[in-house]
């Protein structure tokens, strides 16, 4: 069984946004280490609430992941003007960013 | 005539000198030290609003702000008051006055249904509020704390029951925008107040949101067909001149 899954949310968002769903002893480092390798360009950004840290990832008008509100979740919302092609993408980048990030050994 | 919309080639001629017409007037200063105390709960507002403080909600490139699992806009209060009290305003007469009001309190409705039901089960929600919940009614003070970082007045629970609240709120961008715009009415204004606090109260006693129910348009139905709903009504009014705008929602 994938230990990956993920869900298009039905709501708002609904098209835009895709919740990644992986095991909860996905380690945070190599997680944020194998998403900014999937995402080179993307523009890094922090935010605090309360006590949770939400880490966030910008490709500008293309996609933004954030991470850190849930264990194991990682949030794809594509930008509205983003194409089907980016889209698809995104998707299949943030897929294999986690799964890499499972077989971490190092943490 | 230059506008496509009236037909025109949308080629424009700025010439200096003329009159600037007159803007919408500023609201009224905002009198945040003034709303009445917090009611007691498991919710910890404060923390809540510093929590939430941290959040950027300044827009992104597209400017959207994708947060709380729905997509926010910012907007200017008064232009979507303009809009509503401009609607208001020519239905007068038609004899679909109170279709009119009970169009933009449904306006409301579907804000609280839409938005508030869709902050209830975010990932912001769980970080941030789920965690200070114990009991159902906390679900409304969560959510009125969540409001309070939205900007669209301070919101206070005044009473709090099975089949009824009251919502008082100081400085109800809706009352300030008619108030500044047309001047003083005892006619209701806070038409989102209204369906929002109604809508909030139907989520959380009715369709169970903590059960992380789907928001389809089914579920909305389902929502609103119930025995005895929560019906809003106003019983005093910022565009009136008093202090707070307050909403008894009650089971009819």
């Amino acid at each position: 069984m994938d230990e990956v899954t993920y869900v298009l949310d039905q709501r708002c968002l609904r098209g835009l946004k895709v919740v990644f769903r992986a095991p909860e002893r996905l380690c945070r480092i190599c997680l944020a280490d194998r998403l900014d390798e999937a995402f080179p360009s993307a523009t890094r950004a922090v935010e605090v609430l309360g006590a949770v840290t939400v880490q966030a990832r910008v490709v500008p008008f293309v996609a933004e992941l954030r991470w850190g509100m849930r264990p194991g979740e990682v949030e794809l919302v594509h930008r509205f003007t983003s194409s089907k092609e980016e889209r698809e993408r995104s998707h299949a980048n943030v897929a294999a960013a986690l799964h890499r990030a499972l077989g971490c050994t190092d943490h | 005539n230059a506008c496509h919309s009236v037909g025109g080639d949308g080629r424009m001629q700025l010439r200096p000198g003329g009159v600037m017409p007159s803007l919408t007037p500023t609201m009224a200063p905002l009198g945040l030290g003034q709303a009445g105390p917090i009611a007691p709960s498991g919710i910890d507002e404060p923390a809540v609003l510093a929590a939430l403080a941290g959040l950027d909600l300044s827009g992104n490139e597209e400017g959207f702000i994708p947060r709380f699992g729905v997509m926010l806009t910012r907007h200017f209060a008064n232009f979507y008051n303009r809009i509503t009290f401009e609607f208001l305003h020519r239905m007068q007469g038609s004899g679909l006055e109170a279709e009119a009001e009970a169009l933009l309190t449904d306006a409301g409705y579907h804000c609280a249904f839409r938005t508030c039901g869709g902050v209830m089960t975010s990932a912001e929600w769980d970080a941030v509020v789920r965690p200070m919940i114990r009991t159902e009614d906390d679900w409304v003070h969560g959510m009125i704390a969540v409001v309070n970082a939205l900007g669209w007045g301070t919101w206070r629970i005044q009473d709090l029951g099975p089949d009824r609240v009251v919502l008082r709120v100081w400085d109800d961008y809706e009352g300030n925008g008619y108030l500044s715009m047309y001047g003083p009415t005892r006619q209701p204004v806070s038409f989102l107040h209204m369906g929002g606090i109604a809508g909030i109260m139907h989520l959380i006693r009715f369709g169970r949101i903590m059960d992380r129910p789907a928001l389809t348009d089914a579920f909305y139905e389902a929502c609103l067909d119930v025995e005895r709903p929560f019906v809003p009504r106003l019983t005093s009014s910022v565009a009136a001149g008093d202090p707070f705008t307050e909403i008894v929602a009650e089971r009819g």
